[in-house]
């Protein structure tokens, strides 16, 4: 009996390899292709996400339950199969490495865990799930651009702009702009929930800090937008200065604001943190 | 005590699926094989043209029915900055005096109505027309020049404001391109916008052409210029 079960045993452990052993790979697929796609914001994130799950994991390897039966295992196979084959023809992949790492990592669950078992992994692939949202969203499914520039108006106005707002245009005495779908910052909004989303997979919190932080996240978001949108409003009027506004609209500069998002969610969790620890 | 309860669990219920669990741990090294494998290929294979962002050129000579061709080239102009601009090119032709410049962007995005504030002339005045079958376009003039400005889409009418363009990206059907997406053979949703901007100048002394005469010039080039685009659509 003792013999059956140190033979389990190692054979668990065996189990362990190779579901990690092909979780590796599968990462550096996905990374090697987000690489050669010269896009280097995807890989940059996907390389936080895939480097956060993966600690996450290994932190409860322990207790995972790894049992998985004929159906699940194939199933998540056929998923795995799918992703990798249209990888390998690296043609036309665009928004599809914004969304095989969530597919990738579910099949590879199913393998691991079966149906039943997803639930261990639910943080690290809702988490995913965001990834891909952000990018899988369509102009229009949700449409923020009206709260953004009233947001900004807001702005303006408190820092003591003559603005006037009609639709979706911001007025200022001197010049106007018209906020458009893609400057609504529905993507800085997800990505920062995606963040809070890692940043409670490697520090759990209590309820209240689950529900609370993800929408501090994503306001954090939402406002520095409508102030870089604020900032493109001010260059506009003071004369139209294009290098400048392309320089906060798709330059830099608007990488700074994504920066700035970052920070300040930074000293939330840093808050967070401190105040456990109390 | 918790983790040893756990694996007697486990340990339990691999009894009831036994001849799973025999192939179970081969199933799994087939797996890493095969993905390693694909790893292996795609660190080989250099990135090709129309990997992610793509690349495309547009060809140096298009006709025209009733315009003569004088020359094709492309250009350097602020509209570098243009974002998403894949490719640009700047087309010329002649009917008797008169002189009609075209300048053809390849982009990502559809803004025509935007563009044309942020990167041509912030004063052009802009009616917006609808044409059956064809759809819509911008078109106006000042003292220099008149001018017709569309965004030709693939396998629909053109477009003008961001609206119109978003309108016609949604009739896309993501489930029919599917499988010729999977095969490598078109793209899911091709959100792309070939930005044709025409131009006739009115102020030259050595033709003299009214305002409304040049509309109309401009209108019929026009409908020439979309449908030969229609059917030559950049497949990437």
């Amino acid at each position: 009996m003792k013999l059956i079960q140190s033979f389990s045993l190692v054979q668990l452990k065996d189990q362990k390899f190779w579901l990690s052993a092909i979780g590796v790979v599968l990462i550096t697929i996905h990374q090697t292709l987000a690489w050669k796609s010269d896009n280097s914001n995807l890989f940059a994130i996907s390389f936080l996400f895939w480097i956060t799950i993966s600690f996450s994991i290994w932190d409860k390897r322990h207790q995972l339950n790894l049992n998985s039966g004929i159906f699940p295992s194939f199933f998540g196979l056929s998923l795995i199969v799918l992703i990798l084959l249209k990888s390998s023809s690296m043609i036309s992949l665009g928004n599809f490495l914004y969304v095989s790492p969530f597919i990738l990592a579910f099949g590879l669950a199913l393998i691991a865990s079966g149906f039943k078992g997803l639930k261990q992994y639910r943080g690290e692939l809702l988490a995913l799930f965001v990834l891909t949202i952000t990018s899988i969203l369509p102009f229009g499914v949700i449409d923020i651009t009206l709260f953004t520039t009233k947001a900004t108006a807001f702005l303006l106005w408190y820092t003591g702009f003559d603005v006037k707002r009609s639709g979706t245009d911001i007025l200022l005495p001197t010049g106007s702009i018209e906020v458009a779908g893609g400057c609504s910052g529905i993507e800085l909004v997800f990505q920062m929930l995606g963040f809070a989303l890692l940043f409670l997979l490697i520090f759990p919190q209590n309820l209240r800090s689950k529900i609370l932080l993800p929408i501090f996240a994503m306001s954090i978001g939402f406002v520095v937008n409508a102030g870089r949108v604020a900032v493109m409003a001010v260059v506009v009027a003071q004369g139209n200065n294009k290098q400048i506004f392309d320089f906060w609209h798709h330059g830099d500069g608007s990488l700074i604001f994504s920066m700035i998002a970052v920070l300040l969610f930074s000293g939330i969790c840093w808050f967070v943190i401190n105040r456990n620890e109390l | 005590m918790n983790y040893k309860n756990k694996f007697l669990a486990n340990h339990g219920s691999y009894n009831n699926t036994s001849i799973w669990h025999k192939y179970r741990m081969p199933f799994l090294a087939i797996t890493f094989t095969g993905a390693f494998l694909i790893l292996g290929k795609i660190v080989l294979t250099p990135p090709q043209d129309n990997f992610g962002n793509n690349k495309y050129i547009l060809p140096e000579l298009v006709p025209l029915p009733n315009w003569q061709f004088r020359g094709s080239h492309e250009f350097i102009a602020e509209a570098d900055q243009l974002p998403g601009l894949i490719s640009q090119r700047h087309y010329k032709y002649q009917q008797n005096k008169l002189i009609l410049n075209i300048e053809m962007r390849y982009l990502n995005d559809g803004d025509v109505k935007q563009h044309i504030k942020n990167y041509k002339d912030n004063s052009l005045p802009v009616n917006i027309r609808y044409q059956e079958k064809y759809g819509y376009y911008g078109i106006g003039f000042n003292q220099q020049q008149a001018y017709l400005s569309a965004c030709i889409n693939y396998q629909e009418n053109t477009t003008f404001t961001a609206e119109q363009f978003h309108e016609v990206q949604s009739h896309t059907n993501i489930w029919e391109n599917l499988l010729p997406w999977f095969l490598g053979e078109k793209e899911l949703v091709k959100r792309r916008c070939l930005w044709a901007h025409l131009s006739i100048p009115l102020s030259s002394p050595s033709n003299k052409i009214t305002e409304t005469k040049s509309q109309e010039v401009l209108e019929k080039a026009w409908l020439n210029w979309s449908e030969y685009w229609k059917h030559n659509f950049p497949s990437y």
